[in-house]
């Protein structure tokens, strides 16, 4: 027992030797509502390509903690680098936000947008600021050159309306037939069941090209018979490298998917580690005694 | 009797002048009060919903708290009075514009509560989901909130602008002459000698503006709800044609294929 425990640690430190490539690093993050401190301090870092499970009790900050990375939440304490950038003080935050998709437990799609717009609406919202704000320096640029001001090789930006239109068009459609749900393009999302809908959502999410995605328990408010087509559509993207982190009460999914488990109480990490580690021999008695109740 | 007392009242352009005169104050007053209360009420339900995001503007929120609950808290008859014989005192000043700013004030009280209730009726999800694609809070508000909150704004607005209307026939309170004070007019002693004529009459000016702005409400829900599901069809229907394009062309090239094998 103790040399097979002795093993695993070793594998879970060469493991972490070996992609040290950190994406999130979390200093010290504490959030309270009020009074009531719901995260006491969590440290932890995220590495490029690591599929992170958070489980825990019922009230233990496992949503707040992940809503706190995006921001989504603002932390009372402690401090949050995506790619090295501290995203708790930045001005950008809605630029570090792009990079993060977010999956939710209601799936949140626009009921006002229908299921391609959904998925559109951002990127083409995005890219449309991104062409105006190249084309006021472009003009910006022409006007100083025409005083005699000289400056780098000035092009026109070769975008337009039109094209960028049909670029996230294509990628919706694209994306909407990965998931085989192209005839339903054009449907309002209230038409559609829980399963589809939050397939819908997670392809939203990925038509901003994100570099993680952070699942809140994304099949708790499905019926048991859509559970595995949105379980399947996420393995999916975990074996294709997708950095992902996933509050979930799937046991079994965390197991199979996850390279890293963390087990929240009372909003701390109380434990953490591969999965083998976690669900085969794991150390904190509270660990012990959630496992016992889920399993 | 009575029918005689109305065919003396129809018949008569006296009364029809007074009854249209008191009519149009009436009008002017109640879509004046409306524009100002929509305006009030708009700035007032955006400084709010601004306020719970950004803790700098909270001097304003607390300003607009105090406005909504001192306006739905007191008469309106009460605060027509405060205004006109209390502030606006100066000789000579239009009554009615004293009326249109009283009745603004007071609706957009309630005009704000209606809009800040539509508002918060819309799922949190929808503004965090926005918000987590990298959008700002104005675009979420502008092209995901606020689509999804007029479906619900629209009837409570309606509501409001029909209260509002009739409240109106306060105004005679402080000496103007609006539909409902021409009733009282052209009921007295040496006129037709008889109330109840003129006031039945009245009614129905007030109830055919009512019901005329009943049916825009409708008018203006329907186009709403109807949108989405038109757009539906049309995009289902564009999708259609488009695929048909396509398996034509497919087709076409196959049957190229085909010919070009046999060459
Ligand atoms: N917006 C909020 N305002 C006040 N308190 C909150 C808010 N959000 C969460 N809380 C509190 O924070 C605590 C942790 O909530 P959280 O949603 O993070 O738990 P959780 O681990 O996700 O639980 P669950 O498994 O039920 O989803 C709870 O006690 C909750 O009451
Ligand atoms: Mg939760």
């Amino acid at each position: 027992m103790k040399t097979d425990m002795q093993e695993i640690k070793d594998q879970a430190a060469a493991q972490k030797g070996e992609q040290e490539d950190v994406l999130i690093d979390i200093c010290g993050l504490q959030k309270s509502f009020g009074k009531n401190a719901v995260l006491r301090g969590i440290d932890t870092k995220i590495c490029r390509g690591e599929k992170v499970a958070i489980i825990g009790p019922s009230g233990s900050g496992k949503s707040t903690f992940l809503r706190c990375l995006n921001l989504l939440e603002e932390p009372t304490e402690g401090n949050i680098y995506f790619e090295g950038e501290d995203i708790v003080h930045t001005k950008h935050i809605n630029e570090c936000r792009r990079k993060m998709g977010m999956v939710f437990q209601h799936f949140n799609l626009f009921n006002n947008l229908t299921v391609i717009e959904n998925i559109m609406f951002a990127p083409v919202k995005l890219a449309k600021q991104r062409l105006k704000k190249q084309k006021a320096h472009y003009r910006w640029q022409k006007f100083k050159r025409f005083f005699g001001a000289k400056g780098e090789e000035l092009s026109a930006p070769n975008d337009s309306v039109a094209k960028i239109e049909k670029a996230a068009k294509d990628r919706a459609m694209q994306l909407l037939a990965r998931i085989g749900l192209a005839d339903k393009a054009s449907v309002y999302p209230s038409t559609l069941s829980g399963g589809q809908r939050q397939r819908i959502a997670i392809v939203r999410a990925l038509a901003m090209n994100p570099k993680v995605m952070l699942f809140d328990e994304p099949t708790s408010a499905l019926d048991p018979e859509m559970v595995g087509e949105v379980l399947e559509l996420i393995k999916e993207l975990a074996d294709e490298g997708m950095t992902m982190v996933i509050v979930t009460h799937e046991m079994g999914f965390a197991r199979e998917v996850a390279t890293r488990v963390l087990f929240m109480a009372d909003g701390k990490i109380a434990e953490q580690g591969p999965p083998a580690q976690i669900f085969g021999a794991p150390q904190n008695a509270r660990l012990r005694d959630f496992l016992s109740k889920v399993l | 009797m009575f029918f005689e007392t109305l065919w003396e009242l129809v018949t008569s352009s006296k009364y029809w002048g007074t009854i249209l005169e008191g009519f149009y104050t009436t009008v002017i007053i109640a879509c004046g009060a409306a524009v100002l209360g929509l305006a009030l009420g708009i700035i007032v339900a955006v400084v709010k919903i601004a306020a719970k995001k950004n803790k700098k503007l909270k001097f304003f929120e607390v300003i607009c708290d105090l406005y909504v609950s001192i306006i739905r808290g007191t008469p309106v008859a009460l605060q027509l009075f405060i205004l006109a014989f209390g502030i606006l005192t100066i000789r000579g000043f239009p009554l009615e514009i004293t009326a249109i700013i009283a009745f603004g004030i007071n609706s957009g009280a309630y005009v704000a509560e209606s809009l800040r209730g539509g508002i918060q009726s819309v799922d949190a999800g929808q503004d965090e989901a926005a918000r987590s694609l990298g959008l700002s809070g104005m675009q979420s508000m502008r092209y995901i909130i606020v689509p999804q909150a007029i479906k619900s704004v629209i009837p409570a607005i309606g509501n409001e602008l029909i209260a509002l209307l009739k409240e109106t026939s306060i105004v005679s309170m402080i000496g103007i002459t609006d539909l409902t004070f021409a009733a009282k007019i052209i009921g007295a002693g040496h006129e037709l000698a008889n109330y109840l004529v003129p006031m039945l009459f009245v009614a129905l000016f007030y109830l055919a503006v009512v019901y005329l702005l009943i049916f825009f409400i409708r008018m203006i829900e329907r186009h709403f709800q109807q949108s989405e599901q038109h757009a539906d069809e049309r995009k289902l229907e564009k999708c259609r044609i488009r695929m048909e394009k396509r398996l034509r062309a497919i087709d076409e090239r196959y049957m190229k294929e085909c010919t070009n094998g046999e060459n």
